[in-house]
């Protein structure tokens, strides 16, 4: 049952945001290349084909995942014939919920689940294709029916504490997925004890051992998964805290997370957020330059004002280009993504970075046809199409400031035939600034939201989607920083780039 | 096995079309909860159609209304007389429906939390432990069993008390009949007999590889015990044998047998081409292969191939009538008997 479990939880750790895999992936990815290709088993091709599907959506690789998810789902259909055939359906049950799991990878829920009942009724005291069934849910998005099957699952009498464990981490991810983060929070904690368990004591110095004499993508077999559970239990553990304003103990679990697993980017992250560390970005960068959720927290911490290393030697390329779009340098920033995207062509994390440098260009056609060749739905998730603009008291804006008149002016000429063409083509991508108050805006914490602003003497500026500023501009007179995009009988359409409260 | 209600998840395996697919019959007509929508046939074709859960997991059609619930948690309710559905969003997934006098039961698998459902309301009755299937009713108390807690219970349907009962191994199905609770074990091997009021063993015996699923066959009676069905696809046999085994029945049985001169019955094993593993019952016994989709009808020792269907997407009337869905087309076949 220990495969079947652990690969669960591998599967929907690895289907979601790349949260586990590292650029020592490569050796994995190698291995498994040669298990596939061998003359091994059905159950060990299967295998071998799957985790290669995972690990390149884990790079951001989604169209050779497909590849390699149909693979391994063809190899369990093929397997399946053969043992039904052969009456061993007990062996063909195992292999229908193998091939379930590469149904909801896929993306087909309805044969996944299909699957899972079908094997259920043959194997109805198998935990282990209960939790497939849990985490294949969980890659399916069915967060609540996952939670049911993973805490049906728990009810059942497991003996194995990893087995355990791994179904304790399924289920707080799906507790997280709906909304319950207090009830995903006791069952990590329950997780961290299941790990350090008396039942775990020969695993965890086994674990001890193998960090003194090689590096983590060598180890195997329970090591490997404890270390994994941990370093994901804690990471998760330490998330949630910091949602709920709890941030000294969120260190305390992410560095818990990070004394098995040095390198686990999600925990990098949380110390290089906190502690405002350099150092802890750039190791969090060569850990796992592709990881969704490192993106974002990077953007939030520049957006917050966090201080980036002055060594350009340590920073990744990816996160120079993170750097470099916050900084709104469009034509830098582009011209290093084309570099990174020529040598990883099918890279759907470097789509995505793309996408979200042309939303910040206002170039909303452009982003939208990127977002659109996305395959990977949470990786279009991840896109922030919501852009959020610094409100800062300190920074001067540093385009041409306008008056009233002005822009009322470049308006009509928009909108007049005869100069519409030449006066976009002298607006394009040049910066401007304007008195304005924020139109139709909405606090939320430290956030206003604003779908336009008004100058101080009415002109309306339009923006062409809904923008965030951080801090709080509700009924206050700034001056906004924006290019200028179109005009209409209504005003003009602007993309902010900046605003400073005055 | 219910003979009006088939209550499967099912796949259609051409390539990539897959999908659940719920199916009874009754009355002449058929209802099918499939892809979103709740269909009501006829034999002259598709007579309504309306809405439903894009996945359904449980269907039931009583009286004037069927009910369908959704694996996301949505519970539909098509009410027949003014033609109008009405969906309520729920907590857990209902997995099973079940018809009583009291109302209808609804049951959540997952955590084995039983409601009853009656006119518009749904009242929490009791839980019957996690990971519990097959809510069967009979005289006042519902029976079910919970995979997780290697139990079985009694749920009285008045007050919500319970009587359980240990079970030997994890069952996949389970029957009852006037006398006792059947309930089969596929990776054993066996089936085991419950006393219905008591819950106490009453007997357990090795019947085919896996017996997956069960059907009660013909009512006891003093000459004859009545008799069960199994669907074993690891022998890719149907075997029917008699319902109580207990030596003092069968002793009696036996002794009443021999005063009329009919022998003794024994296991009768029917091998289809395929590995049956549902088993419903009619007037005859009706198998299906989910792998192949094959289904057979069984008539005396008449084995006829009569379609290719989803798994378990298929229902029989007591009268022996059957629908069920064409694998090939997706369209309704019917079949009555003479």
């Amino acid at each position: 049952m220990r495969g079947a479990v652990i690969l669960a939880a591998v599967l929907t750790a690895t289907t979601a945001a790349a949260q586990a895999v590292r650029d020592s992936r490569d050796p994995e990815m190698r291995q498994a290349a040669r298990i596939y290709s061998s003359d091994g088993t059905a159950s060990e091709r299967f295998a071998a084909a799957i985790n290669l599907g995972d690990l390149h959506a884990t790079s951001g690789n989604r169209s050779e995942a497909l590849i390699w998810w149909r693979r391994a789902e063809r190899i369990a259909a093929i397997e399946m014939t053969s043992l039904r055939e052969a009456g061993r359906v007990a062996a063909w049950a195992r292999f229908a919920a193998w091939r379930a799991t590469a149904a909801a990878a896929l993306g087909n829920r309805g044969a996944s689940v299909d699957l899972f009942e079908q094997a259920r009724r043959v194997l109805p005291g198998d935990v282990g294709i209960l939790a497939q069934y849990a985490s294949a849910e969980l890659t399916s998005g069915a967060s609540r029916q996952a939670a049911e099957l993973a805490l049906a699952a728990l009810a059942h009498p497991i003996d194995d504490p990893l087995d355990h464990a791994a179904l304790q981490y399924t289920l707080a991810r799906a507790q997280i997925r709906s909304g319950s983060s207090a009830e995903a929070r006791e069952t990590l904690e329950g997780m961290i004890a299941t790990l350090e368990g008396e039942q775990t004591a020969a695993t965890r110095k086994s674990v001890a051992r193998t960090e003194e004499f090689t590096t983590f993508g060598l180890s195997s077999g329970d090591a490997q998964a404890w270390t994994s559970l941990r370093s994901r239990g804690e990471t998760l553990l330490a998330e949630l805290l910091i949602a709920d304003g709890e941030s000294e103990d969120a260190l305390i679990h992410a560095r818990a997370a990070l004394a098995v697993r040095s390198d686990y980017a999600p925990a990098l992250a949380i110390i290089a957020l906190h502690e405002r560390s350099p150092a802890a970005w750039s190791a969090a960068f060569s850990s796992d330059p592709f990881d969704r959720d490192l993106h974002r927290s990077y953007t939030d911490f520049l957006r917050h004002g966090g201080a980036r290393s002055g060594d350009a030697a340590t920073v990744s390329p990816v996160q120079r280009v993170i750097e470099l779009t916050h900084d709104r340098r469009w034509s830098a920033a582009a011209s290093l993504l084309r570099e990174l995207k020529s040598a990883h062509p099918q890279n759907e994390s470097l789509l995505a970075l793309e996408a979200e440098l042309l939303l910040g260009q206002g170039r909303s056609a452009d982003a939208r046809a990127i977002i659109e060749s996305i395959a990977s739905e949470s990786m279009r998730a991840s896109i922030d199409s919501s852009p959020v603009i610094s409100a800062s008291a300190s920074v001067p804006p540093t385009g041409t400031l306008l008056e009233n008149d002005d822009l009322a002016m470049i308006g009509s000429r928009l909108i007049d035939p005869a100069t519409a063409v030449a006066t976009a083509a002298a607006l394009n991508e040049r910066t401007y600034s304007a008195k304005a108050t924020l139109a139709s805006a909405a606090l939320d914490g430290d956030t206003t939201t604003a779908a336009g602003a008004v100058t101080a003497a009415g002109t309306a500026l339009r923006f062409p989607s809904i923008t965030r500023f951080t801090g709080d501009l509700m009924n206050r007179e700034l001056v906004l920083e924006f290019t200028i995009l179109a005009a209409d009988a209504e005003g003009l359409v602007v993309q902010p780039s900046g605003a400073q409260p005055q | 096995m219910r003979t009006l209600i088939a209550l499967s998840l099912a796949a259609m395996f051409s390539h990539d079309l897959l999908a659940a697919t719920l199916i009874e019959i009754g009355e002449g007509r058929a209802w099918i909860a499939r892809e979103g929508r709740i269909e009501e046939w006829t034999r002259n074709g598709l007579s309504q159609s309306w809405e439903g859960p894009a996945l359904p997991a449980a269907m039931l059609h009583q009286g004037n209304r069927t009910i369908v619930s959704g694996i996301d948690g949505e519970l539909v309710v098509v009410d027949h007389h003014s033609g109008v559905a009405s969906s309520v969003q729920l907590q857990q997934t209902v997995t099973e429906m079940i018809a009583t006098p009291h109302g209808v039961v609804l049951l959540e698998g997952a955590s084995g939390e039983i409601h009853l459902l009656r006119e518009h309301e749904a009242a929490p009755l009791t839980s019957a432990g996690a990971d519990a299937a097959d809510g069967r009713y009979a005289d006042g108390s519902l029976y079910l069993y919970s995979r997780a807690q290697r139990t079985i219970s009694r749920v009285s349907l008045d007050d919500g008390s319970s009587v359980i009962g240990p079970l030997s191994a994890v069952p996949s199905d389970l029957e009852v009949d006037q006398s006792g609770v059947y309930v089969t074990y596929p990776e054993e091997g066996a089936v085991e007999v419950f006393d219905r009021i008591s819950l106490a063993s009453r007997e357990r015996f090795r019947i085919g590889s896996a017996p997956v699923d069960l059907a009660l066959a013909s009512s006891s009676s003093l000459a004859s015990g009545g008799s069960f069905v199994v669907a074993d696809p690891a022998a890719g046999a149907v075997i029917r044998d008699e319902r109580s085994r207990s030596l003092v029945s069968s002793f009696l049985r036996g002794f009443l047998r021999g005063l009329l001169g009919i022998g003794l019955a024994r296991a009768e094993v029917f091998r289809p081409d395929g590995r049956p593993d549902h088993v419903r019952v009619g007037r005859s016994v009706w198998a299906q292969d989910s792998a192949s989709g094959k289904i057979w009808r069984i008539d005396g020792k008449q084995i006829a191939e009569i379609g290719i269907a989803p798994a378990g997407a298929f229902a029989v009337s007591e009268r022996d009538s059957a629908a069920w869905i064409d694998r090939a087309s997706g369209q309704i076949r019917w079949y009555d008997p003479d």
